[in-house]
């Protein structure tokens, strides 16, 4: 009797068996594992941070806080930010009244120079060389000081090297600037 | 007999003569800004002309040059061989522009390619130098001028309401290319006829740095 009851208990239980098994082998049952599939894919963190922008005003300079979008991962497109705020600020303030944007940014292999291509000519014919030069040096001072990683700048209007009378723009100019490095014996 | 004895005389003083070369912005084919209804590369050389024959006429030691005449178009550092194969003291560029009552500046430059250019040692032996690394030999002694002639510039000008400048140090074009002493100096001009104010301290001011020594 025990050995009747086993059998028939055996029996049910392969059938069973198998009927599980053509039912996960035609895809009727799917059954789903969690696996680890390696290292998690690095999305790119935009933030939002405060910078300061500087420009000369009123024989000093004078700084004004902004806050961009920065990504730690596309270099330029905080650049840019940087870039087009700097401008915002100038204009508001009144120091520049030219209407002046972006035309296009991008670095250079080395992810250290970058160049910057304005839709036009950021100076006047009439401007001083004085304003010429404190307008470069507030664009460079700013950068440097919000610490991107760009070391040189090559200055562009639409995307040929800009021209001036008076400061030379045929090479990159360095980030550090011409005014506070001292650097003499 | 006194015509070798003026002749001597004359090549002397010539030797010993503190040369100052003049370059007025603009030329034939560049006007430079306009002051009033005047163009710069006009003002600046009536300016220049003029610290020429008073400087000339008091001081006989000083001899100055212009580096154009004019109706002359200059090339690209035209004006810097001129100044380099004559080895001259001294080399001014002359600049104006229209400024306010309240922003009647002076600003004194002279050129620097890179903030590292103190550390660059020029070679003993023959070699060739880009345009942009020329002022090296001479660029602590440019810096000294430069300090110099803003505290003469203050001496001379702050009681005709101007207020200067650096000197500042950076990439200009105007002095690309020259190995001796340059400087740039620029003017906030309120008028036209204001260039008239200046001739008789920029001349008080080339006289009181030629007799001063840079070592």
């Amino acid at each position: 009797m025990n050995k009747n009851l086993f059998l028939i208990g055996l029996s049910l239980a392969s059938f069973f068996l198998g009927l599980l098994y053509f039912a996960y082998s035609n895809h009727y049952i799917i059954i789903n594992i969690h696996r680890n599939t390696g290292p998690q894919k690095i999305v790119p963190e935009i933030k939002k941070k405060i910078i300061t922008c500087w420009l000369w005003q009123q024989k000093q300079w004078t700084t004004e806080t902004t806050e961009i979008l920065w990504s730690e991962a596309d270099k330029s497109e905080t650049l840019n930010h940087i870039i087009t705020n700097w401008l915002t600020i100038l204009t508001e303030e009144g120091v520049y009244t030219k209407k002046l944007s972006i035309q296009a940014i991008s670095l250079l292999p080395n992810n250290c120079d970058a160049l910057i291509s304005f839709d036009r000519n950021p100076f006047s014919k009439e401007s001083s060389i004085f304003e010429k030069f404190m307008w470069t040096e507030g664009l460079l001072k700013t950068i440097r000081e919000n610490n991107i990683g760009i070391q040189s700048l090559f200055f562009l209007v639409n995307h040929q090297p800009l021209y001036d009378a008076h400061l030379d723009f045929s090479s990159p100019w360095p980030i550090s600037g011409f005014i506070e490095t001292d650097l003499k014996k | 007999m006194p015509i070798i004895i003026l002749l001597v005389l004359f090549i002397h003083f010539s030797c010993n003569a503190y040369l100052v070369m003049i370059n007025p912005a603009g030329d034939a084919k560049n006007p430079g800004r306009i002051i009033d209804d005047a163009f710069e590369r006009g003002i600046t050389f009536q300016c220049a002309q003029q610290i020429k024959k008073i400087g000339e006429l008091n001081n006989p030691e000083i001899t100055i040059i212009l580096s154009r005449t004019p109706g002359q178009h200059l090339e690209p550092f035209q004006a810097a061989q001129f100044a380099n194969r004559l080895s001259v003291d001294l080399y001014i560029s002359l600049h104006f522009f229209h400024a306010n009552i309240e922003n009647k500046t002076i600003t004194i430059y002279h050129y620097m390619q890179q903030s590292t250019d103190y550390w660059l040692r020029p070679s003993s032996e023959p070699t060739f130098v880009p345009y942009d690394y020329a002022h090296v030999p001479f660029l602590s002694t440019t810096n000294k001028i430069a300090q110099k002639m803003k505290q003469l510039c203050e001496l001379e000008f702050s009681n005709k309401g101007y207020y200067v400048n650096g000197p500042f140090a950076t990439r200009l074009k105007p002095l690309a290319g020259i190995i001796e002493p340059a400087l740039l100096i620029e003017f906030g001009l309120e008028k036209k006829d204001d260039w008239q104010q200046l001739v008789s301290p920029l001349v008080t001011i080339i006289q009181k740095m030629a007799h001063c020594s840079y070592e």
